[in-house]
């Protein structure tokens, strides 16, 4: 059988596609699975539950207010969870701020490590990769077309 | 990440500058690496969905990994006419997005790379994720190809006249 004879007919492009993806699914799952047993430091969903009191541990999330002598952070998957960091380091608010640290009491992070995130640098990359995703789509549709009977696409005559 | 104007532009930078040699090249293909690019961020479906309160990342990071990304090329390229070519575009597009990526500061140790075949993570460790003076670098580089493109089809018209 010629393999690219096999993948004409869209019925057979449609049951290959549903294949792959659900291969994908399956991929997804063994990584939502097994992720937290091969991450170089525990995360909040390996801390909820085991609390590893002493050792380092990776947390992110939103800024959630100072105090004298650091601030608290809010991981937004977690929303219950709340990180007071012990930091000489200033945030704002809708900062992203990823850490490495040492945990202690009470979700306490004493860091080793800080990556601070702006929030307006956030909102402004989401903007202009939206401004660019809109150009492309106008580009793509410049060149090619769909063909609806044969369900693909097909360059246009330009 | 670096952003999608960067990616972007890299893709298309460097089908340009291949398209002075291989016509395979055209305007058309390169716009194909141009969304390649873009496949691995297909991940970042998660932003608005945490601002309906959902957390998937955990879940569909695969597809922001080598593994995941070929997969949704594959699935790309069977609905076009042209399947092979659009295969290697959308597969040169998607490897310059990781290139980018490796450059990128990531506190716990990078992308697992061979995922599912291992866990080892990969970076390189040197700008930030929210730099933009990173995409300034390629905007400009990407002005200069345009430029060169612009004196090289002209310098062609000349040729092809005499």
């Amino acid at each position: 059988m010629n393999f690219s004879n096999g993948l004409k007919p869209p019925k057979n492009r449609i049951i290959i596609s549903i294949f792959l993806i659900t291969a994908l699914i399956g991929i997804c799952f063994y990584y939502h699975f097994n992720f937290e047993y091969n991450e170089k430091y525990p995360s909040t969903d390996f801390i909820l539950t085991n609390y590893p009191e002493g050792e380092t541990v990776y947390v992110s999330g939103i800024f959630h207010g100072g105090y004298n002598g650091g601030f608290y952070i809010i991981d937004p998957s977690h929303k219950k969870v709340i990180y007071k960091i012990n930091s000489s380091f200033t945030a704002e608010d809708g900062d992203t701020i990823s850490i490495i640290g040492t945990l202690g009491p009470s979700f306490t992070i004493t860091p080793q490590k800080i990556i601070i995130n702006n929030g307006w640098k956030e909102y402004f990359l989401l903007i202009r990769s939206g401004i660019i995703a809109i150009i492309l789509f106008f580009i793509f549709w410049r060149y090619w077309k769909f063909d609806f009977k044969n369900m693909e696409f097909i360059r246009r005559r330009i | 990440m670096p952003d999608w104007i960067a990616h972007v532009l890299v893709a298309w930078s460097l089908c340009t500058i291949l398209g002075f040699k291989f016509k395979q090249f055209d305007t058309p293909n390169t716009v194909i690496a141009m969304i390649g690019s873009l496949i691995p961020d297909i991940f970042k479906i998660i932003i608005p969905l945490q601002y309906l309160g959902i957390y998937i990342g955990n879940f569909i990071y695969p597809i922001h990994l080598p593994v995941g990304s070929l997969i949704i090329t594959v699935v790309i390229s069977l609905f076009f006419k042209e399947r092979k070519i659009i295969f290697l575009f959308l597969l040169f597009g998607f490897l310059t997005h990781y290139v980018l990526d490796f450059f990128l500061i990531n506190l716990i140790g990078g992308m697992p790379l061979f995922f599912p075949l291992s866990w080892e993570q990969f970076e390189w460790g040197i700008i930030p994720a929210d730099d933009y003076n990173f995409t300034l670098i390629i905007i400009v580089v990407a002005l200069i190809v345009y430029f060169i493109k612009l004196n090289y089809i002209k310098f062609k018209k000349q040729d092809n006249n005499i």
